[in-house]
């Protein structure tokens, strides 16, 4: 192992050279690490990102395809199915990968997701019970033969209102799995209709829907649980719509509840349930969910919307800063090769009488280019090391300026609203503020993963700059040692 | 038993289209303890001789025996770290050690059976050649030419091999280091029972060794 002692003695006696390369090496390490803690930080921005947004998707109607089709006289508007109605289902729709309650349910068949609701609303009316109404002088609107309120079917344990504060639940619980599977008439009812109308949990009342063509259908419910809703209406929507906007007019049914209604299996299947959201385990999944979800079906009238438009908005800049600076980190390496390269392949001709002296006492060529690599890469881990100070200096300084600015351009185009899914879910959307507010806060420091990757970056470039002196050894004539001297 | 036979050896070089032969059905046997040398003019294939029996070069026909092996079945690499050192007229040592740690140097390299610790055994055989320890913990760059061949005669000696082959090992110096070297290897071929086999273009120094050879038409001729 004495060849590793030459390395050491061979670097000591030759300052000048050894300072030199030291120099390359330190600039091109702290170019490299400039960029690799660059990217690394705008990739955190993009997780950061996508955190902030959430983990929820929304499987909507992609009414682009739909449109198209139809102008292109691919599909045919009566074939559609009856899209008027309260409930709305479409075999064409279901077929064709669009938001039907069948392609949900298949799509949410996934490790990734953690749960998932999705809401039907549909208008029932009731002859026995009150109304609740916003006008205490006239009390409850008797709409001839009876009160209408709002149905909304939920397929989770607990409904998505729950989860999010918009309801609670006050006294008595949830429908059971089995509840909501075999569609038993289980029934939520809000405080203040139950205290107007003097219901208790276990009470039955019964109500009269009419969906589609459907004849009326009259249909006793068992109140399980009793509510309160937090959702505030705006009074304009319900001096135009009537008091069943209210929220505490509103009834919780299971989804498959539907079947009692008179819905066949396949049609409850073929509903359309744009009004959903699936919420994954976690943010970073997104993609890899969307991915198989393209992959059990194909999702051609509709989409599986992550509020990619406010993230493309938000990290468009940023992403391409951290490509940028990923290629720079190749072409600064590439170029710090070849400098590097050249160096130590000038200098081994002035070495040859050496490895002509160490091959004729009988050392090993592979000792001697270790020797050679090992000279350089000393001095590269030196460098490198040393860039750890300097180059984080430099490169939380660059990022810092440059994520600050993206920040600032992207603020106002977020703000059009356009970013925004509009799905019923929409309050769910995180403040954009917010987002960025939670951003601007990511680290740019160094990390284990940036010093691996330099130390990587380091090792590689000294083997590879000494390719051509190791060539040279390789190829070496130990007779040139004796015939080169004499003549 | 000769240390070193070289059998019916040949080798040539391609000039133009056609190949000029430098050794031609060369013979001859190398003992222990004797002191050779060989002359020829210029041109006439000495340095290609001593490439070949040091194992830097391969022959082209025939056969070079060490102790009645195969050099080929040695492996040229090993022969040249385990069973011969060579002296050559100049840039015999690693410019950026001292003279010691050029000598432990090939101690490492060879690993043949020398006393440890390495540094004091080279340290006492540089001093035997007069090098002494201020000297020998120089730079070699710091050293005379007639200091530094001493110093690549004492790394030779180091690894406790049998065979010392050298080319014109005295070309660059003055007559009196000259006279001095020589000494030295006819030193080593009497008291440690070596062979020393030295090219040179230098009669007096031919004059002194056992065995003068002269190296004409790819053959080598005893003198005496
Ligand atoms: N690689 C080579 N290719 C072709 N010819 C060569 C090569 N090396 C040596 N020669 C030729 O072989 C002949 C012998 O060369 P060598 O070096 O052995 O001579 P030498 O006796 O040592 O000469 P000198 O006394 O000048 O050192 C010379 O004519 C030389 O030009
Ligand atoms: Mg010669």
């Amino acid at each position: 192992m004495y060849f590793m002692k030459r390395a050491l003695k061979y670097l000591k006696n030759k300052k000048g050279k050894t300072l030199l390369l030291g120099f390359i090496f330190l600039v091109i390490a702290n170019f490299v690490l400039a960029g690799l803690l660059v990217q690394n930080a705008s990739k955190k921005a993009q997780e950061q990102t996508r955190i902030s947004i959430g983990a929820d998707v929304n499987f909507i109607m992609n009414w682009d395809e739909l449109l198209n089709d139809m102008n292109r006289g691919v599909l045919d508007r009566d074939e559609l199915g009856n899209m008027k109605g309260e409930v709305v289902h479409s075999n064409i729709l279901s077929e064709g990968g669009g938001p039907t309650y069948k392609n949900f349910m298949e799509i949410v068949d996934s490790d990734y997701v953690e749960s998932y609701d999705v809401s039907v609303s549909f208008e029932v009316i009731s002859e026995g019970l009150r109304q609740y109404t916003l006008d205490t002088n006239s009390g409850s609107t008797m709409n001839g033969n009876g009160a209408v309120f709002d149905v909304k079917l939920f397929s989770a344990a607990e409904p998505r209102d729950f989860t999010d504060g918009t309801a609670e639940l006050t006294s008595g619980r949830f429908a059971t799995r089995e509840e909501i599977d075999s569609g038993l008439n289980v029934i939520l009812i809000e405080e203040n209709i139950a205290e107007l109308n003097n219901l208790r949990l276990g009470d039955t009342f019964s109500v009269s829907a009419s969906i589609l063509d459907y004849q009326n259908v009259d249909i006793d419910y068992e109140i399980v649980g009793i509510y309160r809703t937090f959702e505030v209406v705006d009074q304009r929507m319900v001096g135009k719509g009537g008091d069943s906007l209210l929220s505490q007019n509103r009834f919780y049914i299971p989804f498959n509840a539907l079947q009692s209604i008179g819905m066949e299996k396949s049609e409850i299947d073929d509903i359309l349930v744009t009004s959903n959201v699936i919420s994954l385990k976690d943010p970073l999944n997104i993609d890899a969910f969307k991915e198989e979800a393209e992959q059990k079906i194909e999702i051609k009238y509709g989409r599986l919307d992550a509020n990619d438009a406010l993230y493309n908005n938000l990290m468009g800049p940023i992403e391409s800063l951290g490509n940028i600076s990923g290629i720079l980190v190749v072409i600064i390496a590439v170029a710090g090769a070849l400098i590097i390269g050249l160096i130590t392949a000038l200098t081994v001709n002035e070495r040859k009488e050496e490895i002509g002296i160490l091959l004729a006492v009988g050392e090993s060529k592979l000792k001697i280019v270790s020797q050679f690599v090992l000279e350089v890469t000393i001095i590269a881990v030196i460098a490198f090391a040393l860039s750890s100070f300097t180059g984080s200096y430099l490169g939380e300084n660059i990022s810092k300026a440059v994520l600050d600015s993206e920040l600032l351009e992207t603020q106002d185009s977020s703000y059009d609203g356009k970013a925004y899914n509009k799905g019923s879910y929409s309050k769910d959307q995180k403040n954009v503020q917010d987002i960025i507010a939670k951003e601007s806060t990511v680290d740019i420091s160094l990390n284990p993963t940036v010093l691996l990757q330099l130390l990587g970056l380091g090792l590689s470039l000294s083997v590879l700059s000494t390719v051509i002196p190791s060539l040279y050894v390789m190829r070496f004539n130990p007779k040139q040692i004796l015939t080169n001297r004499n003549s | 038993m000769s240390i070193l036979n070289l059998e019916h050896v040949s080798y040539g070089y391609i000039d133009g289209n056609k190949k000029r032969m430098i050794l031609s059905d060369l013979s001859y046997q190398f003992e222990r303890g004797k002191f050779y040398t060989v002359l020829g003019p210029s041109g006439s294939g000495k340095t290609t001789l001593l490439a070949i029996a040091g194992g830097l070069e391969k022959t082209q026909e025939g056969k070079l025996l060490f102790d009645g092996k195969n050099i080929n079945d040695i492996g040229l690499g090993r022969y040249r770290k385990k069973y011969l050192s060579f002296v050559f007229q100049q840039f015999n040592l690693i410019p950026y050690l001292t003279a010691v740690e050029n000598v432990v140097n090939v101690m490492e390299i060879t690993d043949n059976k020398v006393p440890k610790p390495y540094k004091e055994t080279a340290l006492n055989l540089l001093n035997q050649f007069g090098i002494v320890k201020s000297k020998a913990e120089r730079s070699i760059l710091k050293l005379s030419g007639g200091e530094q061949q001493r110093v690549a005669i004492a790394r030779g000696l180091a690894t406790n091999v049998d065979l010392i082959l050298a080319d014109e090992p005295s070309g660059n110096l003055d007559t009196a280091t000259e006279k001095e070297i020589i000494k030295i290897f006819r030193s080593l071929a009497k008291d440690y029972n070596k062979c020393v086999i030295v090219v040179t273009h230098s009669e007096g120094v031919s004059s002194l060794s056992d065995i003068q050879l002269e190296l004409k038409d790819g053959k080598l001729i005893e003198r005496r």
